[in-house]
This record gives C-alpha cells, sequence and structure tokens, in this order.
C-alpha cells in the first residue's frame, strides 16, 4: 500500500486559535471580546464531541488531567497511552488502570514507551509523585483489569489513520509514544487533527526549567521525540511551564478542598493524591498550591479560548547540559540564514492563560461528572 | 478360535513395529526464523538473502519485515512480495516496516556531507532516487499479493512472543524495525534464541563505514547494546570474500525451475570498469549471513568482540566501533560473535542448490 501525502501546505487546522495576542495585547488593541478562538470541539448537546487520545505518564498532575478529560462533556476519549517519565512505564500502566476501573473510564488503556528513544532510562522522580506514582496514599494499587493487546504506538496510528483529520493527541509526559507512532507510520503527521504538547518552557514569564534550570521534565526526558515532535508540519501547540506555572492557575488548598466535598468519589481521590504533590511544591517552591501542568494542557483541548498564543519554530537541544532545553524563534524573527532554523514548520506557543477560567473550568467538570460517582458516559 | 501364537506374533510385530518407530529420527525441527530486510529488487543480496531462507526446507520464515535502506521500504514490500510469487511461497507474511530512521535523516546525511565530503552510498538517499512514497513499475512483474495487516516491530514482538527461546531473528538492513521491537517490548532479546545480523565493519576504515548502521545508527546503537542470549555478526571484511559472479550465475540458470531462472534473469552486475577488489554490487554480503544461519559449518573463522556503533554527530556517525576481548570497551558495549572467513566452495554450493530447488511450503 502506498499513500501520498494529503495535507496541502500552509493549510492550517481548523482548530487554530487566533494568535499573536500578545502583539495585540502590547499594541493595546486586545479587547476583551475580540480573539476568542473557536473552541476545539464542539459544546455539550450541540457538534460532534472531540475525539482525543490522552498519552500519560501517570503521575499525580496525570491522574487530575486524566479525570478532567473523562468527565469533559466535549470529549470523547478515545484510549489512554502510557509512558515512562513522572513514574516507570510499569506503574504508569497501572496508575491508568486503576483510574478506568474506579471511575469508569471506558477508553482503553494501552502500554508504551518504557524508556526514551534514546538516551538511557533514568530514575523516576519519586520525591514529586511517590514511589508508585500516585503519592503512595492509595495502598496497593492492584486493578482488576488489563491493558490493551495493542501497544500504545500502534493504537496511535491507528486511531489517527482510522479516522483522518478528526483525532487530536494531548501528550502529557515524553512525546516518546507520539514519536514511535510517526516511526510506525508516517502518514499520521497528515491525518492528526491536533498535537497538544504539555511540555517545554520558552521563559515568557521566566519559568525555563523544573528538572534542570533551562528543562522542562517532558522535554528532558526524551529530548530526541521532543525535538523530533516540531520538525514536522502538523499542527502542534506547546503547552509549556510559561502557562503552567502561572500563580492564579494553580490549586490551593481551598480549590482541592472544594473538590473533596463536592466532586464525590474522584474529588476525595484527588485530594489524597494531591497531598504528596503539595509537600513538593511547599519544599521545592516554598508555595502552598500544585501546578496542575496536565491538566492545563487538557484545558488547552477543551477550552484554547482561555490560552494567549504565539506563533514561532521550536527546537529541542537533545545533548549535554542544556539536554531538554526548548528554544522558541517567533515568526519573523530574522535568523540571518542559520540553517539550523531552516525549512522548519511554525507552530505555536502558548504564552498566557486566564488562570480562574481554567480553574472554574477544571471544577465545574469535576462536580458536575464526579460528584455523580461514576463515569459520565453511565448518565 | 484364535491362534494364541498367530496373536503372539502380532504382538511382536507391533511391538518390532512400535520399537522401530519409537527409535527412528523424528524429522529435524526446523529453525524459526524472522527475515528482517532492506529488500532491494530484483535480485540483490537482499533479495537472494530471502530467498535462500525462503527456498530452505530447514527454516520455517514465520514472517518477512522490510525496512528502508537500500529502497524505500514499500517499493521493497512489493519486490519481496513479488519474489514471494515467484518462488511459489505467498503463504509466508510480509509487513511493512520503518519508513524513516528513528533520529536519522536526509538534512542529518547533507550536514555531514557538507564538513566531511560525499558518501560513497547512501541508499535510498542516493541522488536520483525516488521519494519515499513514490512507485516505480517493477521489472520482474507486479506483484498481485499484498503485505499482512500490522507493523513490522509489532509482528517482530508478537512473533518471538509466541515462541519464547525458539526464533532466530535475522537483520540484514537497517536496525530500525528490531529497534522499535525492542521499545515496544524492553525483555524481547531474553525471550528470542538468537540474534543474526549483517552490518558493520572491523579491519578496515572503508569496512566500518557500512551503509546499514550508517542509514540508523542509533536503531544500531540499541540494538547491539540490548541483552540478547547471543549475538552473531556477519561485517563487510567476510562480505568482501565473496563474489554473485558469472560462473556462479550461470550455474543456477540452467535450473528450469522459476527461482534459479529469476536469478538468470535480473541478478546484478558489477559496473564495467570496477575495482576488482571493491565489487559492492556483486559482493554476498547477506546470503553469508544467511548460510550461516542454514549452515554455520561454513564459518570458518569467527572470534567474539565487542561491536558498537558510533552516535556521536561526526565524522564517525554510524562508524562500527569494536574492540578485542581483552581491550577496553565502553562498560555499556556487548558482545558479538564475529564472522571473518567461509569455506566459500561449501557456501556456493549451498547457494546454488537453494536457488535451483523448487521451494515447497514442506
Amino acid at each position: 500500500m502506498l499513500r501520498r501525502s494529503t495535507r496541502v501546505p500552509g493549510v492550517e487546522s481548523l482548530a487554530t486559535p487566533i494568535v499573536r495576542r500578545a502583539f495585540l495585547r502590547r499594541a493595546g488593541l486586545l479587547l476583551a471580546a475580540a480573539g476568542a478562538p473557536p473552541a476545539l470541539f464542539g459544546q455539550a448537546g450541540g457538534a460532534r464531541r472531540g475525539r482525543v487520545i490522552l498519552d500519560v505518564d501517570i503521575g499525580i498532575d496525570d491522574a487530575f488531567a486524566v479525570l478532567l478529560a473523562h468527565f469533559s462533556p466535549t470529549i470523547d476519549l478515545l484510549g489512554i497511552t502510557t509512558a515512562f517519565g513522572n513514574t516507570t512505564l510499569e506503574n504508569s500502566t497501572r496508575n491508568a488502570l486503576y483510574i478506568k476501573e474506579r471511575f469508569g473510564v471506558e477508553a482503553q488503556v494501552y502500554r508504551g514507551a518504557a524508556e526514551p528513544l534514546h538516551h538511557p532510562r533514568s530514575e523516576p522522580p519519586v520525591f514529586v509523585h511517590g514511589e508508585d506514582g500516585l503519592g503512595d496514599v492509595e495502598g496497593r494499587i492492584a486493578p482488576s483489569i488489563r491493558e490493551a493487546d495493542l501497544s500504545a504506538p500502534e493504537f496511535i496510528a491507528r486511531a489517527i489513520l482510522g479516522d483522518p483529520g478528526e483525532v487530536t493527541v494531548v501528550t502529557l509526559g515524553p512525546a516518546t509514544n507520539l514519536m514511535l507512532a510517526r516511526l510506525l507510520e508516517p502518514a499520521i503527521v497528515d491525518h492528526v487533527r491536533d498535537v497538544i504538547v504539555m511540555g517545554g518552557a520558552v521563559g515568557f514569564a521566566g519559568e525555563r526549567g523544573n528538572i534542570t534550570t533551562v528543562a522542562e521534565a517532558n522535554a528532558w526526558q526524551d529530548p530526541h521525540a521532543m525535538a523530533d515532535l516540531f520538525r514536522f508540519p502538523w499542527p502542534v501547540t506547546m503547552v509549556g511551564l510559561d502557562v503552567t506555572y502561572a500563580a492564579d492557575a494553580s490549586m490551593d488548598a481551598a480549590f482541592i478542598e472544594e473538590l473533596r466535598t463536592r466532586a464525590g468519589e474522584a474529588g476525595a481521590f484527588l485530594e489524597r493524591i494531591n497531598r504528596q504533590y503539595r509537600r513538593f511544591y511547599r519544599s521545592s517552591r516554598g508555595v502552598d498550591v500544585t501546578f496542575q501542568h496536565d491538566s492545563i494542557a487538557v484545558a488547552y483541548a477543551i477550552a484554547p479560548s482561555l490560552f494567549e498564543v504565539e506563533r514561532g519554530k521550536v527546537k529541542v537541544l537533545t545533548d549535554g547540559v542544556a539536554r531538554g532545553q526548548t528554544v522558541f524563534c517567533p515568526e519573523g524573527h530574522h535568523t540571518f540564514g542559520d540553517p539550523e532554523w531552516a525549512g522548519l514548520p511554525t507552530h505555536r506557543v502558548c504564552r498566557g492563560i486566564d488562570g480562574p477560567g481554567f480553574l472554574d473550568l477544571y471544577a465545574r467538570a469535576l462536580i458536575g461528572g464526579g460528584a455523580r460517582g461514576g463515569g459520565r458516559r453511565a448518565e | 478360535m484364535l491362534d494364541h501364537r498367530l496373536i503372539a506374533g502380532w504382538m511382536a510385530a507391533l511391538t518390532i513395529a512400535g520399537g522401530s518407530a519409537a527409535g527412528a529420527q523424528p524429522p529435524p525441527e526446523k529453525i524459526k526464523v524472522i527475515v528482517d530486510q532492506d529488500a532491494r529488487g530484483p535480485c540483490s543480496t537482499d533479495m537472494q538473502s530471502v530467498l535462500m531462507f525462503v527456498q530452505s526446507p530447514r527454516v520455517e520464515v514465520l514472517g518477512i519485515t522490510i525496512v528502508s535502506g537500500d529502497l524505500w521500504m514499500d517499493q521493497e514490500t512489493l519486490h519481496t512480495l513479488r519474489a514471494l510469487e515467484i518462488a511459489g511461497r505467498t503463504d509466508i507474511p510480509v509487513y511493512r516496516g520503518a519508513v524513516f530512521p528513528i533520529l536519522n535523516s536526509k538534512e542529518e546525511t547533507e550536514r555531514w556531507e557538507m564538513q566531511y565530503g560525499r558518501h560513497l552510498y547512501k541508499g535510498a538517499w542516493n541522488d536520483g532516487m525516488p521519494g519515499p512514497y513514490e512507485r516505480v513499475p517493477l521489472p520482474e512483474g507486479e506483484p498481485t499479493t499484498k503485505p499482512t495487516a500490522g507493523h513490522a516491530a509489532n509482528f517482530i514482538v508478537d512473533a518471538v512472543n509466541a515462541h519464547p527461546g525458539e526464533v532466530v531473528l535475522w537483520g540484514a538492513g537497517p536496525l530500525t524495525n528490531i529497534a522499535l521491537a525492542l521499545m515496544l517490548d524492553p525483555e524481547l532479546p531474553a525471550k528470542a534464541k538468537e540474534l543474526v545480523l549483517m552490518g558493520g565493519g572491523i579491519d578496515r576504515a572503508e569496512y566500518r563505514k557500512e551503509f546499514n548502521w550508517l542509514w540508523d545508527p542509533e536503531a544500531a546503537r540499541k540494538v547491539l547494546r540490548a541483552p540478547w542470549k547471543k549475538v552473531t555478526i556477519t561485517p563487510v571484511d567476510i562480505s568482501v570474500k565473496t563474489r554473485h559472479g558469472p560462473e556462479l550465475v550461470a550455474r543456477i540458470g540452467s535450473s528450469p525451475n522459476p527461482v534459479a531462472q529469476y536469478i538468470k534473469e535480473f541478478h546484478r552486475t558489477s559496473p564495467p570498469d570496477a575495482d576488482p577488489d571493491w565489487q559492492p554490487w556483486i559482493f554476498m554480503w547477506d546470503e553469508i549471513s544467511a548460510a550461516a544461519v542454514l549452515d554455520p559449518t561454513i564459518i570458518t573463522e569467527q572470534r567474539e568482540m565487542y561491536v558498537d556503533v558510533d552516535i556521536d554527530h561526526g565524522i564517525n556517525y554510524g562508524y562500527t566501533l569494536a574492540w578485542e576481548l581483552d581491550q577496553q570497551h565502553p562498560p555499556d558495549a556487548r558482545k558479538a560473535w564475529v564472522q571473518f572467513d567461509l569455506d566459500l566452495d561449501r557456501f556456493y554450493d549451498l547457494y546454488a542448490d537453494l536457488m535451483m530447488r523448487r521451494a515447497s511450503p514442506d
């Protein structure tokens, strides 16, 4: 079977939000009513829900994000693909199955990459996510269900090719599974609807790294995968530390308490796993809040209008002291013929977020769905 | 009334028959092989080695997995399907595999050439080659069969897991498919019987720059550093001792069988002004490696070494690295049996006999 590229160069995804809002704001042109990007997916009761694959390294903040996707009425969760990262692949897969079973997530879990494309395996950050990846509060995590037979990369490739132009992939861990899927089926570049990546940091707000001083964790974990991702002309949106460390998007004790008391079993579960995460941020950043990097990336899939986005090229350094550093070249910036920047496609990088809007979206999804206990599909 | 002596006679006969049946040698277990190849066609060392496995009564080919290298994967898949049709072995599944290397790229190769000079051979990246998804008519005829659904890497994982400890994984192209299989199932090395590779070179600089590993150096690094039970390597050093020359072709062409006629019609010849010591078009690179799986006694000299691939993006990117066992080596490098010499007469005999056979699934 021979395939040819079907993407017409330069034609953007329908999901493309209004960009260069930062420029407009600097120019004093950003009006409250202007520049609201169209929602990625149809609203509840309206158009077809957006078909999303969540690629996770569960992970405390991944667990928050999976439940957000699960309880969001505009998302049709096609599958959860697991990878190493915040924890081992074993833990990540088991935790995904645990959440699927406990909260009635219909989507199957697909086991993926145990290690980066190229770098050797590194120790998981147990001081962030605990030994079990979920903050060590659940006792023995022993789901009675198993993952699907299909591997994560093959599932991603099949899902995209089986429904051309409809499937959005949101990566919350290292981008290894997605880039393995591209190695299996290069045509996914032409047929994916959107790629939303939690990872990287440009430094718009001063945040440049949470592993090293220049590297965000997912970009550091598999810099080759992350670097590769930005080389291709699919519509990528980078949701990096630039927005995920926004103070007004963080979850404080009162917000978590609201979830615990009003979002049923899901809320109680999130409050428990959040304890370890809260300790980590208290000790590492001296703040009594938790930063929900992954839920913010899922929020972009649900409501891109909450974000300010800038267009440009992204490169990721793969080796040495700057491993995992993301380097951003905004559209229109002259690179004086430097071949490193020649021929790269333009992508989108989030540079601002409506923090309260994000928290409101999160609370509404969880309190709407979580409070009813099981999966909203059963409504 | 029954004659008891007669019954006793029957019993004795049955006992003898039973005894002799039990004492008979069962047919030797066939070697289960996964053939991973950048299958240039028609003919070429790639396809001739594939046909050796296909034609051998000693082998059960579980599947043929295709990877880009000498040509692009889809075109190679068509050539392979056609070769199986000619051999009458369309029962063997063919799987489409990796189109592109894991990290290496055409741009990266061009950057290398800007700094260090032209590569002699770049396979599918050679100037004038068709694009990755371009289809070129097949001189040997278009196949009517289709590849089997599923990706090569997944097939490798599934097949090795279905026959733990039994599968010889034979890779004579770039190692992208096998590296992907390793990423999908990191426990794969412990479950395979043996890994046999054509690739790399040891003793001379021009040998160390070997195409299969040059195309995808990171895949070769990953595969060579995995904990396989046994690794055997057919390097350039031994390939250059062989020739797929006119006499051999004439001998094979004397058989009317379809594979022999395919070889006679489509065998590759060396360019007329070729250096007699360097005839890459007719070196039997991959056939040696296949022969060594079918009959290891054809190899007369081999030794264990540490073998690795240079992945630094300098002049030696993709070059083979090798150390004798008593030499200092990187701690993560692993041992492999490296072949250096062979019994040429027996090798040519084995090859010619296989190409002249009429294959059957039995």
